[in-house]
């Protein structure tokens, strides 16, 4: 997968309400393989629209998503899940946890489709974020922002091309923030992948290449 | 196996939930096999191996005094019988033709009995059970013979223990024996063989095939056609008025315990049959109940199951780790169902000994093969629901 292309796309929910200015919604894109992205959207505009449109959880769009040059409104479901398990992974804004599991459950659940990491490699990448001791956890007793960092660690449990980050740091302070990014960048480039990163307002957390208004 | 992924998708049912499905189809698959090995058995008893089926009658003229003279003939004739066919409470009739020549048997040493016997000839479908060796063609030497339990009985226990020396021989000893045998008619003499080659317990005869009856009829004996001793009648139902007042008006005599007890025989079949059905409901009821439990447990599991998705799981592969689960759940019952069955047979068979002490329930193939069955529906219909209830769960919104 080289590239990701938007055609003309514009999702039903801001079917009547995005902006003509918009950068995306109804206009060409392409979200080339390995190029940082950045896109900045005020709250309605779709931008968790755009994630999930990107990660294959909302098809309800009109245009078209090419993806290998194919539409990806075609994919299989069984398709989609061999692209969440090698080529596209997320950090969702919700973070979608198993609330009664640990920490480390939560990460393994994803990195046992690959074994990307080992444990002992987990733990020294848990180890970065600031949450080893929390690995033990069950998550609903964890405060939001140890949450968002067991996520960000779980997102990047397997290998990938795209890294979708939903406001991934809304949570965490300065210096969380920057241990997040030095992790995802360090995973990044060993996969040489990029990121889009979708948030409020606009930000300099990676050497972004391309910025994008929704 | 993944073991993180069991637990996710299992942790959160209820092992009492489990447990009472698993128990709600050992109760109903038992049940229904339980019923239909019964059903099975008395169907046995009642129909085929019946010496007094209500399905078959033997009549015959009642003996007068004027039988006794030889004013009068106590035969049918075929117009008689066309005229009992013709009765629409009678599916079928057919007369028994009798030797029309002497009969004489040597049993030969050690015994060395002698004895006048009787022929008497039917076709083979009114016959309980027919050996494959009972046939005859033209030139052969040996007679088979298809004995009536009832004659085995009056000659194993009537006759014999009168007699000194002759001992009393096992029905199945009897069997296949070669005895001597020597007809003679109007029309010469032969000596053949004969062996009983089976027993009846629906007709009271010596019964040998129509085709040697006909010959030796033809060749030894008068050859005289269309006179029959005795006629036996298929019929619906035994015990019909209807069918008592037309062998009365005609005066022909049939068992009266007979005809009796065709009527509760009946109400044993409605009764079996009944339960026949309730088995059939059960199973239909035990099969909506799994569908059930899947979609609940599907349900329960709802969250996981779309987050495990939307973290890159196969639906194959979801559906792989529920669909084992629910393999084990069924695998169980069915091993439970193979060792309960043989226990619920035999308290059926000591409670029915209390009042038919030489009933032996028997244990058919067919019946072991019901839980087998019942295992593989449920699992093609349990595969197929749970595929779908998973496909609409995890791609909804």
């Amino acid at each position: 997968m080289d590239k990701i292309i938007f055609d003309k796309v514009i999702p039903l929910p801001v079917k009547e309400t995005f902006s003509p200015l918009s950068d995306v919604w109804g206009k060409e894109v392409t979200f080339d393989q390995g190029l940082n992205f950045h896109v900045c959207a005020p709250s309605g505009t779709g931008k968790t629209t755009l994630s999930h449109i990107l990660y294959g959880l909302r098809h309800d769009y009109n245009g078209e998503v090419l993806m290998d040059d194919k539409k990806a409104k075609n994919f299989s479901p069984d398709q989609w899940s061999l692209l969440r398990q090698t080529r596209i992974s997320i950090i969702y804004q919700d973070l979608k946890l198993l609330e009664e599991y640990t920490g480390i459950e939560n990460i393994q659940i994803k990195n046992r489709l690959t074994n990307f990491f080992t444990t002992e490699e987990i733990i020294a990448h848990a180890d970065k974020l600031g949450i080893t001791r929390l690995l033990e956890k069950p998550c609903k007793q964890m405060s939001r922002g140890e949450r968002q960092r067991v996520c960000i660690l779980r997102a990047l449990s397997q290998p990938f091309k795209y890294l979708i980050l939903d406001e991934a740091f809304s949570h965490l302070d300065e210096g969380n923030t920057n241990k997040g990014i030095a992790l995802i960048n360090e995973i990044a480039q060993k996969n040489s992948a990029g990121v889009i990163s979708c948030n409020l307002f606009e930000d300099s957390h990676f050497n972004y290449h391309k910025k994008l208004k929704l | 196996m993944n073991k993180l992924l069991v637990k996710i998708l299992w942790g959160k049912q209820s092992f009492f939930q489990l447990v009472l499905t698993m128990i709600a189809l050992v109760i109903g698959v038992s049940l229904m096999a339980v019923t239909i090995n019964l059903y099975l058995n008395f169907k046995d008893l009642l129909s085929d191996n019946d010496a007094f089926s209500n399905n078959y009658l033997v009549v015959n003229k009642s003996v007068g005094y004027l039988n006794t003279f030889g004013f009068s003939s106590t035969t049918f004739d075929d117009d008689e019988i066309a005229d009992i066919k013709g009765n629409p409470l009678i599916l079928d009739a057919e007369g028994f033709k009798a030797n029309q020549f002497d009969v004489e048997l040597k049993t030969g040493e050690p015994i060395n009995l002698r004895m006048e016997i009787y022929f008497e000839s039917i076709s083979k479908k009114y016959i309980d059970k027919v050996p494959s060796t009972w046939t005859w063609k033209e030139g052969e030497e040996v007679v088979p013979i298809i004995m009536s339990t009832e004659f085995y009985n009056l000659m194993s226990f009537g006759f014999t223990p009168t007699k000194k020396g002759i001992p009393q021989i096992p029905k199945s000893l009897l069997l296949n024996k070669t005895f001597d045998l020597y007809i003679r008619g109007e029309k010469g003499e032969k000596r053949m063989k004969t062996q009983i080659v089976g027993y009846s317990d629906r007709i009271n005869s010596l019964i040998v095939p129509q085709e040697f009856l006909n010959w030796a009829n033809a060749n030894i004996g008068k050859g005289k056609t269309g006179t029959y001793s005795r006629v036996m009648l298929e019929v619906e139902d035994a015990s019909s008025p209807g069918l008592n007042k037309y062998l009365e008006e005609n005066g022909y005599v049939t068992n009266k315990d007979q005809l009796l007890s065709g009527s509760g025989k009946t109400k044993i079949k409605l009764f079996l049959s009944v339960l026949g059905l309730i088995g059939g409901l059960i199973v239909i009821l035990t099969l909506n109940t799994l569908v059930m439990n899947i979609q609940l447990l599907v349900s329960k599991a709802k969250a996981e199951l779309k987050m495990l998705f939307s973290l890159g799981y196969r639906l194959k592969t979801l559906f792989g780790y529920m669909f084992y689960g629910f393999l084990v759940m069924q695998l169980l019952p069915l091993i439970l169902i193979f060792v309960l069955l043989p226990l619920i047979n035999s308290g059926i068979q000591s409670g029915l000994n209390e009042f038919m002490p030489n009933f032996v329930l028997e244990t058919s193939m067919e019946v072991m093969l019901i839980p087998v069955g019942v295992f593989v529906l449920s699992v093609v219909v349990m595969a197929l629901f749970l595929k779908r209830f998973l496909r609409l769960s995890v791609l909804s919104d």
